[in-house]
């Protein structure tokens, strides 16, 4: 889980993918789609990676870093992601209904017309992320911190957001209804 | 290296299992307090506790320490520690860890932040988005500087993993938190 192996080239800051001495920059050649094909994903690196309308439902995503990643259209439906970095990725149309996310970094990523709908989303930090058109009704965002992000034409109706964080946060048409806001930190 | 994270109802604390996957030496990081899941994460992956590592003493975070002594050997390490005290800015070897400490002080005159590879273990100095708290302003100030001169050495993708609430990365708190600027 966390495999902090560094790309060889020197000069390079990123870190290695799980299947190869290189990032995914310098080392354009893998066949990735062994390793996506597996139901449990662990200590994957993927960071830089364009990936577009895979399909992740059902697998479980453990210890993984996919930092500056773009996702268009993939579905995470009954995904169970466990410690990992998404920091600073963009989420286009992707589905995480029925989710369980624990522990899962996604601060300064935007989300676009994503669903979270039904899941368990705890421990998660959306710092400084920006989400438009989402919705995570009926979800438990209990702990995850939205501290400076900015959410626009989003629901988070009859959601449990005990100890979730709303500091600094920009809401724009974003609905809590039958959710217990006054619980918020 | 895997790094487990256990969360305690009794003080909302995060618990760290960081597990070694060849030797299946494993460190503990605050055991705020010790039930059945966190036995059982211990045992389903075979781990042998080599050492309990305390970001700082206050109950929150140690109360699990009594039911796992009895349990499991190892030993206790802490910032003044009697018997086995952190030094700050050393290198701490223990199994297949290598340890790096640094004394931050700001929310317990104990609050030592831990660097393990590119994760490091804060404790109560930092939450998500948010400074630990402080008594003073002047303590706060104190942690902030303490903060921004081990992130400003560290590569910004290190991730950071508090005592409390969900993970963060440097680059992210640089660009977030407020209260660091």
């Amino acid at each position: 889980m966390y495999s902090f192996t560094r790309c060889k080239v020197s000069s390079c800051p990123r870190y290695a993918t799980h299947i190869s001495e290189y990032c995914l920059a310098h080392d354009p050649r893998q066949d990735l789609a062994p390793t996506l094909s597996f139901p449990v994903l662990d200590s994957t690196s993927l960071s830089n990676w364009n990936c577009t309308e895979e399909d992740f439902s059902g697998k479980r995503i453990l210890g993984s870093l996919f930092s500056y990643s773009t996702f268009h259209g993939v579905s995470f439906v009954k995904t169970t992601i466990l410690n990992s970095n998404f920091s600073f990725c963009l989420f286009e149309e992707c589905v995480f209904d029925e989710s369980t996310i624990r522990y899962v970094i996604f601060s300064g990523s935007t989300f676009t017309q994503c669903m979270f709908m039904n899941s368990s989303i705890t421990h998660t930090n959306f710092n400084g992320s920006v989400m438009r058109d989402c919705d995570a009704s009926g979800s438990d965002l209990y702990y995850s911190s939205f501290a400076h992000a900015h959410i626009h034409n989003t629901k988070m109706e009859d959601c449990n957001v005990r100890k979730a964080d709303f500091r600094h946060t920009l809401q724009d048409n974003l609905s809590f209804r039958w959710s217990n806001y006054r619980e918020v930190l | 290296m895997r790094i487990h994270q256990h969360f305690s109802v009794v003080g909302f604390c995060n618990t760290y299992v960081i597990g070694d996957n060849a030797t299946k030496d494993a460190l503990l990081i605050d055991p705020g307090h010790a039930d059945i899941e966190l036995i059982r994460l211990l045992e389903q992956h075979g781990y042998t506790i080599k050492a309990v590592l305390l970001t700082h003493r206050h109950s929150g975070h140690t109360e699990g320490l009594g039911l796992l002594k009895k349990l499991y050997d190892f030993t206790t390490y802490a910032y003044e520690d009697p018997r086995h005290p952190i030094i700050p800015d050393e290198i701490l070897t223990i199994g297949p860890f290598e340890i790096f400490s640094y004394l931050v002080g700001g929310h317990s005159r104990d609050s030592v932040v831990y660097k393990i590879k590119d994760a490091l273990f804060v404790g109560d100095a930092l939450r998500a988005a948010a400074l630990g708290k402080t008594h003073t302003h002047r303590l706060a100030e104190h942690l902030k500087d303490e903060l921004n001169r081990i992130f400003s050495s560290l590569d910004p993708q290190t991730l950071i993993f508090p005592g409390h609430g969900p993970p963060s990365t440097i680059q992210s708190e640089l660009l977030f938190n407020q209260s660091l600027r």
